[in-house]
C-alpha cells in the first residue's frame, strides 16, 4: 500500500491547515481541512469525477466561501476600489490640465461639479464588521492603504462606521 | 488651545496648518458629516494639525449638531499617526519637503499651509491592526501547494 500525505497553510483562509492524502489501494483521495471558522473532510473515489464532502461552519463563513458568494463579495469590493481609483486618476488628468493652461480654472471646477460620479468619491455604505474584514484582507495587496480614511475612500464605506467597526475588529483580534 | 489626539478628534478653521513625514493628496471627496465637496489629504506618521485662524459653526442645525464636537479654536492641535484632512475645494495648497538631517537620523517632514476652510480628524492606522489579524501591510502573499 501508497500512501502520500501533504500538508499546506492556505493562505487565502489564512490560518488554515490543509491535508491531503492518497491510498493506491482504495484508490482514494481524502482531503481534510481545519480553517479558523470551520472543517471539512472530503473524499473522492478513484475514476470518479465527484467528491463527496461533509463539514462545520462557524455560521455562514465557510459555506459562502463554498458557494462562491464571498468570491462575489470580494470581486464587488475590488470592482468599487478600482473605480474609486479610477476617479482620483481623472481629477489628478484634469487639475493637470489646469496647470499646464488647456483649461481655466472655472472650466475645472465646473466640470467636476457638473460630472461628479466621474471625479468624486463618495461614501455609500455603512460596512459590517464581516465586510471590513474582506476590505481589509484586499487592501493588503493594494499600494498606500495605510489608515481608516484610506480604507473609507476606497471601498466608499462610511468613515464613522468605519472607525466603529475597527475597533471591534481590534477588539476581537478577528472576527 | 489644546492638544487631542484620540481617533475621531477634529479640528475646523478658517486657516489650518498641518504637517507629516508622508503627505498624499486623494482627490474630491464630500466631507462625510457637512456633505461639503471638498479636496482631501491624508498624512501618515509623526502628523500634526494645527488651527490658525478659529472655524465658523456652520447655520445650519444638522450641520450643527453633527459637527458639535468639532474644536474650532485657534491654536487647537491633533498629534497622531495618521489624519484626514478637507481642504476647501478651491483652497490652493502647497506642500512642502523639509528635508531631514541624516547625521542626528532626524527623517524629513512635509508641510503644508492652508489659507482657507480646513476640516482634520485623527484616524485610525492599520499597521499594527493588520498585524493584529494577521494580514501583511501591501505585500499579498498566497502560498499555493508546491505539488
Amino acid at each position: 500500500m501508497t500512501n502520500n500525505m501533504t500538508i499546506n497553510e492556505n493562505a487565502l483562509t489564512s490560518n488554515s491547515v490543509f491535508m491531503e492524502g492518497y491510498s493506491n489501494d482504495r484508490g482514494q483521495t481524502v482531503m481534510a481541512s481545519q480553517l479558523k471558522d470551520g472543517a471539512f473532510v472530503a473524499l473522492q473515489q478513484g475514476g470518479s469525477k465527484n467528491v463527496m464532502f461533509a463539514g462545520v461552519s462557524e455560521g455562514m463563513s465557510v459555506i459562502n466561501r463554498m458557494i462562491g458568494v464571498d468570491y462575489a463579495e470580494m470581486q464587488e469590493l475590488l470592482t468599487r476600489a478600482v473605480n474609486n481609483r479610477t476617479r482620483q486618476r481623472n481629477f489628478f488628468q484634469l487639475q493637470n490640465s489646469l496647470l499646464e493652461g488647456t483649461i481655466t480654472e472655472e472650466e475645472f471646477y465646473k466640470t467636476i461639479e457638473e460630472n461628479e460620479d466621474d471625479y468624486v468619491v463618495e461614501e455609500i455604505e455603512q460596512p459590517t464588521k464581516e465586510r471590513l474584514y474582506h476590505a481589509l484582507y484586499l487592501s493588503q495587496g493594494i499600494k498606500d492603504v495605510d489608515s481608516s480614511e484610506d480604507i473609507s475612500n476606497l471601498f466608499s464605506f462610511d468613515s464613522a462606521k468605519t472607525e466603529k467597526e475597527l475597533e471591534k475588529l481590534e477588539a476581537n483580534g478577528g472576527l | 488651545m489644546a492638544v487631542y489626539n484620540n481617533i475621531g478628534d477634529t479640528i475646523e478653521g478658517e486657516a489650518v496648518d498641518f504637517d507629516g513625514r508622508v503627505i498624499r493628496p486623494q482627490g474630491a471627496k464630500k466631507h462625510p458629516l457637512t456633505n461639503k465637496l471638498m479636496k482631501l489629504y491624508t498624512t501618515d506618521r509623526n502628523s500634526h494639525a494645527i488651527v490658525r485662524k478659529a472655524g465658523v459653526e456652520s447655520t445650519d442645525p444638522t450641520i450643527k449638531q453633527a459637527t458639535a464636537h468639532f474644536h474650532r479654536d485657534v491654536d487647537d492641535k491633533l498629534t497622531a499617526d495618521a489624519l484626514s484632512v478637507y481642504t476647501d475645494f478651491k483652497a490652493k495648497v502647497k506642500v512642502e519637503t523639509l528635508h531631514g538631517d541624516a547625521a542626528s537620523g532626524q527623517h524629513g517632514i512635509n508641510y503644508s499651509s492652508v489659507r482657507d476652510h480646513t476640516i482634520s480628524t485623527v484616524k485610525t492606522p492599520l499597521q499594527n491592526l493588520m498585524q493584529k489579524l494577521g494580514f501583511s501591510n501591501n505585500t499579498l502573499t498566497v502560498k499555493t501547494n508546491a505539488n
